[in-house]
């Protein structure tokens, strides 16, 4: 680890994923490249897959094995981007603690680290209810726990206000801590309880399969919860890395295979809560890939990422097919695998081609601003088209809306990346 | 002041015994140094094979079945692979490891064509050991045991079997020129002795590749001219003589080759051809090209020991044979060596290879896997003997032998196989062809 300390120290290369408000020297592009192929990849396919005209680019977001694409056993070509994004993170997130330890000390470096994490559950918890409240307009009833995350989402909103006021000079010196520590404490606060009533969730299908289901649990939870699980380790050598990730890898695993508990972890999104400990296994594995890529040992951690690769599909012999839905034990060893397979197409990529139409670099800079603009903006279009435009459309239609999409968001990416605005947890 | 004689005749001694040395010592490092990666790679591959010859003969043994046994007997490491299918590629792979330093110690020495011509005889001369032994295992073991009469044997094994005594005959003139100690005789006796084996190699060559022509042409009809005896030591003389026009290439265009060939029976392999392959031990000429392949790979990662590109190569050649053999459910078999199964083998002793290369600066005075690796030939040849002896014309006795009994005939033949290494490793004696 001190090496990849020393690496920060002499080459200050790279600077957080988020940290954009500091001080920020050069960023290893091919990261960004990698990170906004995968937002890319998520926004875009999923925005494709409302049109079934398109053909095959209308499945390559789907997961469904009937209609995804598939690329290995029990496995099509959009369960890898999650994984891939996860990866992302784990590129940076070592040098991202170390960053913020560097400069704030490491009390509140963890303090930072944990609120983000549990942040990041609280906005996927934000981005449910949304969706449960437009739910309700068709005839869901909303219950308890929707009404108190409900009652914290207007806590944070008013925190986000405060904060959005705190831009006027005046005001800046009062408002500023105060309201982040609102928004943030609400956020958090809404992971937590996420975090409970999903592990609720859990025993309840456990006892019967429609069993009532808070049903909060999609990407950005299981993102949070990684990075929570993984967090212990984040300044541990690349070998105790190793044994971490194993021992919850071999754990989970066993959990896994035992009794009903695939079918069971199926049931909720990525596994939900006890899914979510084999998403921070893939997450550590991760961290410990990067930590040779920058200790200079690329090759090691190529080597790494195809051997992670061909345990996975190796052990479906025997520990069955590679399942994203209840995060099986041989999807998390591909996902390591191919995550960085991927990557290192786009680090080797960085050798050998001047790049001059960077807009995987502006997609990567800012993933949470495109994942809120995903939600809202094409979630509306998507909801208010009719659907002779959508799922009706022709080609050609089809083909017009996707260029679009792919134009102006672009375009909004470019233009946060020129001004260099940037918004993070 | 004048030399004596004596003096002269000792410096000569000494001069050729350096030469001798330098030409023995292939799998040296930059330094001049022996690689004891690769004895010991060797050696563990030997000690393998041997474990895996001798222990069936015992049924006391059967337990160990599916770590010993070949196919689907055994446990399948990958649908169609079993680990003891691991072995036999791994030793084809160690001489992939010194095949091209071994080529250009003999082209300094003795120039480019004889080197090709020297490479060519031994690996004809294996092919010749090979089917010697096979003449007598099919041919005069079931004489010996009444299972057939000589004239009921195929002209082929008949050929093969009487053979065997002719070169039987040259080795016991071979030996007694080593006691004679009259360089002359020596080197015609050798000379004789090496030459005859690659004659009966040759004759083996032809036989099944007019076999094979019959099989493609007329596959009903079965043997007519050609011979299907193929055995271990066929097939690695084959993969040498198959992977020697290529000796000279630089590592990537090896590489290419392999990859081309690889391809290509691939394509072949999974549209025809494996039934055909399959029918014959080992794949016969068929076979031939991906066990060639796995010699070559053999030498280009010896040339990428210290290049970091080493273990980016070995994983990725192990990842391409995994998804294709398990996701996509590609033909993987030894008998017939597929290329996806030569791919895995390959990569597996890569990586073997590899970290064992960790342990070079690590020298016991005891090294068990070294000290087997030094006269790897000997050792197999006396192992398919011993095999013969006690699983051929013993078989009943040993089959129902007191497991005390059987545990103490393996231990004394591991144990005097390892002193034989041993005294031959301490005495710089290596038994090569």
């Amino acid at each position: 680890m001190e090496k990849v300390e020393e690496a920060i120290i002499k080459n200050d290369r790279m600077l957080p994923i988020d940290d954009t408000d500091a001080k920020e020297s050069k960023r290893i592009k091919s990261i960004d490249r990698f990170r906004g192929f995968c937002v890319f990849c998520m926004l875009i396919f999923q925005f494709l897959k409302n049109f079934p005209s398109l053909g095959i680019l209308s499945r390559l977001a789907d997961h469904s094995l009937s209609k995804g694409i598939i690329i290995l056993p029990g496995m099509t070509l959009a369960d890898i981007i999650a994984p891939a994004f996860i990866f992302a993170i784990g590129l940076t997130f070592t040098l991202s603690f170390t960053k913020w330890q560097r400069l704030y000390g490491t009390k509140h470096a963890i303090i930072h680290y944990l609120e983000r994490a549990l942040s990041i559950v609280g906005l996927g918890t934000f981005l449910d209810l949304c969706n449960k409240v437009l739910d309700s307009m068709s005839g869901y009833t909303l219950n308890a726990f929707d009404y108190t995350v409900l009652a914290f989402t207007i806590v944070a909103i008013i925190g986000l206000v405060l904060r959005l006021l705190a831009l006027i000079p005046a005001w800046k010196k009062k408002l500023s801590v105060p309201a982040e520590h609102i928004f943030y404490v609400a956020l958090s606060c809404m992971g937590i309880m996420n975090i409970i009533i999903t592990t609720i969730d859990f025993f309840a299908i456990q006892n019967n399969f429609s069993a009532f289901r808070y049903d909060y649990w999609v990407t950005l939870q299981g993102i949070g919860f990684a990075i929570l699980v993984a967090f212990p380790f984040v300044k541990s050598k690349w070998w105790v890395k190793l044994i971490g990730a194993s021992a919850i890898f071999v754990a989970f695993t066993v959990f896994h295979q035992l009794g009903n508990n695939k079918a069971w972890l199926d049931v909720i999104v990525h596994g939900g809560t006890i899914g979510g400990f084999g998403w921070g296994a893939m997450l550590i594995f991760d961290m410990m890939i990067a930590d040779f890529y920058f200790m200079k040992k690329r090759h090691i951690s190529l080597a790494l990422s195809a051997i992670f690769c061909t345990l996975g599909v190796f052990l479906t012999q025997w520990l069955g097919v590679i399942n994203l839905g209840s995060c099986s034990p041989t999807f998390i060893l591909v996902s390591v695998g191919l995550s960085g397979l991927i990557f290192f197409i786009f680090d080797y990529l960085d050798k050998y081609i001047t790049w001059k139409f960077e807009f995987l670099v502006w997609w990567g800079k800012n993933p949470i601003i495109m994942f809120l603009v995903e939600f809202f903006v094409i979630g509306v279009y998507t909801t208010v088209m009719p659907e002779s435009a959508l799922s009706g459309a022709s080609w050609w239609l089809a083909g017009i809306q996707g260029i679009l999409a792919i134009v102006l968001l672009t375009a909004f990416a470019y233009l946060l990346a020129r001004k260099k605005k940037s918004i993070s947890l | 002041m004048k030399k004596e004689k004596s003096d002269v005749i000792i410096e000569e001694v000494l001069k050729d015994e350096k030469l001798e040395y330098r030409a023995k010592t292939d799998e040296t490092s930059e330094k001049g140094e022996r690689l004891l990666s690769i004895d010991r790679f060797r050696g563990l591959c030997m000690f393998l094979m041997v474990c895996s010859f001798i222990l069936p003969i015992f049924s006391c043994f059967n337990f160990l079945a599916p770590i010993i046994e070949h196919g689907a007997d055994g446990f399948q490491v990958l649908p169609g692979v079993s680990f003891a299918d691991l072995f036999a590629a791994m030793f084809i792979f160690v001489i992939g490891l010194t095949i091209c330093k071994s080529f250009k110690s003999r082209e300094r020495k003795y120039g480019t064509r004889r080197a090709y011509w020297q490479l060519a005889i031994k690996f004809l001369a294996l092919i010749g050991i090979g089917i010697l032994i096979n003449g007598f295992e099919n041919g005069w073991v079931d004489v010996f045991t009444g299972a057939k009469k000589f004239t009921e044997l195929s002209i082929k094994i008949q050929i093969f079997a009487v053979m065997f005594w002719i070169a039987f005959a040259l080795l016991i003139v071979f030996l007694i020129s080593l006691a004679v100690k009259n360089e002359k005789f020596k080197k015609v006796s050798i000379s004789m002795l090496r030459y005859f084996l690659a004659i009966a190699g040759v004759l083996a060559l032809y036989f099944i590749l007019v076999n094979t022509a019959e099989k493609i042409t007329v596959p009903t009809d079965g043997e007519r001219f050609g011979g299907w005896e193929w055995d271990t030591l066929q097939n690695i003389g084959l993969a040498g003589l198959m992977a020697l026009p290529f000796v000279k290439f630089d590592k990537w265009g090896r590489l290419i080759m392999v990859s081309i060939t690889f391809v290509v029976m691939t394509v072949l392999m999974q549209n025809g051809l494996f039934p055909l392959a399959n029918k014959i031990l080992e794949g016969g000429i068929f076979g031939g090209f991906s066990w060639a392949g796995i010699l070559l790979l053999g030498s280009v990662f010896a040339e990428l020991k210290d290049d970091k590109r080493y273990w980016i190569m070995s994983s990725l050649m192990l990842l391409i044979s995994v998804v294709l053999i398990v996701a996509f459910g590609f033909t993987a078999a030894k008998r017939g060596c597929t290329p996806v199964y030569a791919l895995f083998c390959a990569s597996i002793s890569s990586m073997i290879w590899g970290g064992l290369n960790f342990l070079n600066n690590w020298k016991p005075k005891f090294s068990f896997f070294a000290i087997w690796g030094s006269n790897a030939i000997l050792t197999y040849i006396l192992t398919l003997v011993i095999s013969m002896l006690f699983g051929g014309l013993l078989e009943t006795q040993m089959a129902s032998l007191h497991p005390a009994a059987a545990v103490v005939i393996v231990l004394a033949i591991l144990g005097l196989f390892t002193l034989m290494n041993w005294y031959l490793r301490k005495k710089n004696r290596f038994v090569r062809i």
